[in-house]
């Protein structure tokens, strides 16, 4: 019986000696030196554009990229602001020039659309992502 | 958005309509330009795809905010403070590698996939790879915008497992994601599942063990899985390409884990013919990687066709439905190069017909159409196209692209009868950079 007992007790000493030369690398707990890897972001501020105070007398041009019911949600929103601002003109960008109607896609098409909504000297730009 | 913030640029007030889904991203992309705020509306996703009364609806309710944001919108948020680009950050950490992973993954520096702790010996052991000095600023990456250097080069491929000899390619691959001709920003915030496609020509490839031959983009390839691993964590963790904000992809594929990469087949390439890379305007003896923000390439199976004819006819088939994300939705698409893999069984029946380079991509161009009808009518680029194209009927066979030489062809894989299709993504041309150690 006391032998057995003994067995045992050399058994359970052996086991806890020998577990950790069994455990994974991975699973080790150690102190790391780590390097930061989404770096740092710097970019100059670009300044917005002066606000409006009043919409009363203002050219707006809405601009829709041609993502379906775009043009379905800026119209009522044209309609809304006729009705709510006197001398209020509002420039549909899709009817007066239809290759508007489009998702930019690079920095030179959308330098394009910029240049071409602002040739209409607008006060106010009003644009629907309609994804 | 970028329209948006180009009119701000030139004096014009804008006012903004963004769905709750994407609200994110349109943010994202102005802190990209630089403006940490600006007069948005919000309004509940989706815009497309529903009824008229409901879309009306959501204009009214959205009305009031767009008056008060026209009017009554001043900035509340300003552009950080510029901070050193070089030395990155470093911290110590107390715990297991899993834990390293959990980590990393909560702080959003992770695929999701198991990563190498970038500690400070392994990285400067990667910096060894390359000569060129640590605090280079490579650009800045979009959508983030963050300066990438190659000190965090090396940290993605310490992360991915890369060796340090990898390091040429991976700054080469980081250049080409930062040239604006590969619309990495739209590669990396698409709604569609994009990804990356990488091939390698020249000696580096056989050099560092980036296979070119049997299953060359399959599993079992260290470099290759390696490297892929590591161009998607640079896309993610400094470059920002992270999902839901940035990364807006509907369903995303295994690209978005491990770049589809692989070098060229140069061995089976017929005598006389120029490689890839030639065809770009490389020498043969360069080493060379070239990015392309793609959509999932496609299989083509052919294990029936005895002639070229047969081919042509198949292939075209089968890569045409693809002209859906192009012709008059995306006219784009039809000026860029498109890629087609083709396997060197069916290489070998156009060799033996005596067919060109040229003359196989020619032969699969012209049979590659599909009807005008096909897109649905909404397709906002149609009236651009007709005026292009001229009047087009249903039935006009529109052209997968405008003339034979966007379809460019390399050599890919192994045996067995398949080719494959590489169909870019809009804007997304193909850009080459030399390796250079």
């Amino acid at each position: 019986m006391k032998r057995g007992r003994l067995t045992v007790l050399f058994l359970i000493v052996v086991g806890l000696l020998v577990t950790p030369l069994f455990a994974s690398a991975a699973d080790v707990v150690q102190e790391w030196k780590l390097v930061t890897p989404e770096g740092v972001v710097n970019i100059a501020p670009m300044q917005l554009a002066p606000r409006l105070t009043t919409l009363e007398g203002k050219t707006v041009v809405l601009q829709w990229n041609g993502k379906t019911n775009g043009n379905n949600f800026l119209n009522p929103i044209a309609e809304m602001l006729t009705q709510q601002f006197k001398g209020i003109k509002i420039i549909k960008a899709w009817e007066l020039a239809p290759e508007l109607k489009t998702i930019s896609q690079s920095q030179i098409n959308s330098q394009k659309i910029a240049d071409k909504i602002a040739s209409w000297k607008p006060d106010l730009v009003i644009a629907s992502q309609a994804d | 958005m970028v329209d948006q913030l180009n009119l701000e640029k030139k004096g014009i007030p804008t006012v903004t309509f963004a769905t709750t889904e994407l609200v994110g991203l349109a943010k994202s992309t102005a802190f990209s330009m630089g403006v940490a705020d600006m007069a948005f509306v919000v309004v509940p996703h989706p815009m497309g795809g529903i009824p008229l009364p409901e879309i009306t609806q959501k204009a009214n309710d959205a009305y009031p905010l767009m008056v008060k944001a026209a009017i009554d919108w001043k900035p509340t948020v300003t552009m950080p403070a510029p901070k050193p680009v070089y030395p990155a950050a470093t911290f110590s950490f107390k715990g297991s590698q899993g834990d390293v992973n959990d980590l990393f993954f909560d702080k959003g520096w992770s695929l999701g996939l198991p990563l190498n702790p970038p500690t400070t010996e392994k990285v400067a052991a990667m910096l060894k790879g390359t000569t060129r000095k640590p605090d280079e600023v490579l650009g800045q990456l979009k959508p983030r915008m963050s300066s990438l250097t190659v000190e965090l080069v090396a940290v993605a491929g310490v992360m991915a497992g890369c060796k340090p000899e990898h390091m040429p390619v991976l700054i080469a691959i980081a250049e080409a994601m930062l040239d604006p001709k590969a619309n990495w920003v739209g590669v990396a915030t698409a709604t569609g599942s994009v990804g990356a496609l990488i091939v390698v020509n020249g000696p580096i490839a056989k050099e560092l063990g980036i296979a070119s031959g049997q299953g060359a983009a399959t599993r079992g390839h260290y470099a290759n899985a390696s490297i892929g691993y590591a161009v998607n964590l640079i896309a993610m963790v400094p470059g920002g390409s992270k999902p839901p904000q940035a990364k807006k992809t509907t369903l995303g594929s295994p690209m978005d884990f491990v770049a589809w990469i692989f070098a060229e087949n140069e061995a089976k390439l017929p005598k006389g013919w120029t490689t890839y890379a030639e065809d770009r305007g490389f020498k043969k003896t360069d080493s060379v990687v070239t990015l392309m923000g793609i959509w999932p390439g496609i299989n083509v199976v052919d294990l029936w066709s005895a002639s070229p004819e047969e081919h042509s006819t198949w292939f075209s088939r089968s890569v045409s439905p693809l002209n859906s994300v192009g012709g008059p939705c995306f006219s784009v698409q039809l000026t860029q190069p498109h890629l087609i893999g083709l396997g060197p069984e069916h290489l070998d029946m156009y060799v033996k017909a005596g067919f060109t380079k040229d003359q196989i991509a020619k032969a699969i161009w012209e049979k590659a159409r599909i009807p005008f009808s096909s897109w649905a009518k909404g397709c906002p680029e149609q009236k651009v196209f007709r005026e292009k194209f001229g009047e087009v009927t249903p039935d006009t066979l529109v052209p997968i692209t405008l003339k034979p030489e966007y379809l460019q062809i390399v050599i890919a894989g192994g045996a067995g009868q398949h080719s494959h299709f590489f169909a870019p993504f809009l804007n997304a041309s193909p850009v080459s950079k030399i390796i250079t150690k």
